[in-house]
């Protein structure tokens, strides 16, 4: 009985480092300014929502929005960053919580905000996918 | 007969979680065949009614609308279970409001039980008691329900916003 107790929660465990790490690879494609590789990372029907607004799927979300945005960055990084995950098969959902910084490549302008993302992810065919994400963020006091 | 014993020990515990796993798949795959109309709609009504408190100023009965233990996000700020958001955040808030209304609200919902996964988009509009002042906002919600004991409850929700005609912030 034990054994099958260890077993469930090393199951878990590996589960959780799993979905963080398509977290961790999604935030480490933005801090490299090119999100070409990202596209695996999403379902094709996936849901990103920022700040008020549906930005479509991540494909979506790439073309109008951060993919544009990202050129006009010298460089995006992520700082006191938590994530909590919570694994119920086939799904997972995690809540983000960071601060960025932004350098604008035009001016010398830096952006520093502290934001939180909260997102469902889902195994399909062996693989965490995000389906959906929503981030928001609030001037740093 | 040691090693043997422990090589019958693994394997029976391998058919154990497969078995558990084929049970998840065969779970997942009949949700697709479960007529999910009538939760989509006591889902909605879980969501209306929360619009409507907030509408009405009154917090009465939004407790329930929530588990316990449930997680609220507003605009990049980690606000604490729904109790907690009540009484430090929402309550006082709607103190300090002459009225506050939801226009152009459209709600999307994705039901795969026992969790439903929704996304609401709306504007506010709300007067302030101190001055004439009024807000205008787009907002969107994310939220996660789970039916519990025949319940729909909110577990999860992320609300965030951005004045109508202007873009946020550059990032996230």
């Amino acid at each position: 009985m034990a054994a099958i107790f260890c077993s469930h929660t090393i199951l878990a465990q590996t589960e959780t480092d799993q979905v963080k790490q398509v977290m961790k690879k999604y935030k480490e494609t933005l801090e490299s300014l090119d999100v070409s590789e990202s596209y695996a990372l999403f379902t094709e029907d996936s849901q990103v929502l920022e700040q008020g607004k549906i930005e479509g799927t991540y494909r979506d979300y790439i073309a109008n929005h951060i993919g544009p945005e990202l050129g006009h960055f010298s460089s995006f990084t992520f700082s006191e960053y938590v994530i909590e995950v919570v694994v119920d098969l086939p799904y997972a959902f995690t809540t983000e919580s960071y601060v960025y910084n932004i350098v604008l490549k035009d001016e010398d302008k830096k952006v520093e905000r502290k934001a939180t993302a909260t997102s469902i992810l889902k195994k399909i065919e062996g693989d965490w996918k995000i389906i959906k994400t929503h981030s928001s963020s609030r001037a740093k006091k | 007969m040691k090693s043997n014993f422990n090589y019958l020990t693994l394997l029976i515990l391998s058919i154990f979680l497969w078995s558990g796993c084929s049970e998840q798949k065969e779970k997942v795959a009949d949700q697709s065949a479960i007529d999910t109309t009538d939760d989509e709609a006591k889902v909605k009504e879980v969501l209306m009614a929360y619009k409507a408190g907030v509408e009405a100023l009154s917090t009465t009965g939004l407790n329930d609308l929530f588990i316990k233990d449930s997680e609220v996000f507003e605009s990049g700020g980690v606000e604490g279970s729904f109790s907690h958001y009540l009484d430090h955040h929402l309550s006082p808030e709607l103190k300090a409001f002459k009225s506050f209304s939801f226009s152009d609200y459209k709600v999307t919902v994705k039901i795969d039980l026992p969790y439903a996964f929704t996304t609401e988009t709306y504007d506010y509009t709300i007067a302030l008691v101190s001055d004439e002042r009024t807000i205008v906002q787009k907002g969107v919600a994310t939220s996660i329900l789970k039916k519990v004991d025949g319940e729909w409850k909110i577990l999860k929700t992320h609300t965030s916003a951005r004045s109508k005609k202007s873009e946020p912030e550059a990032g996230n």
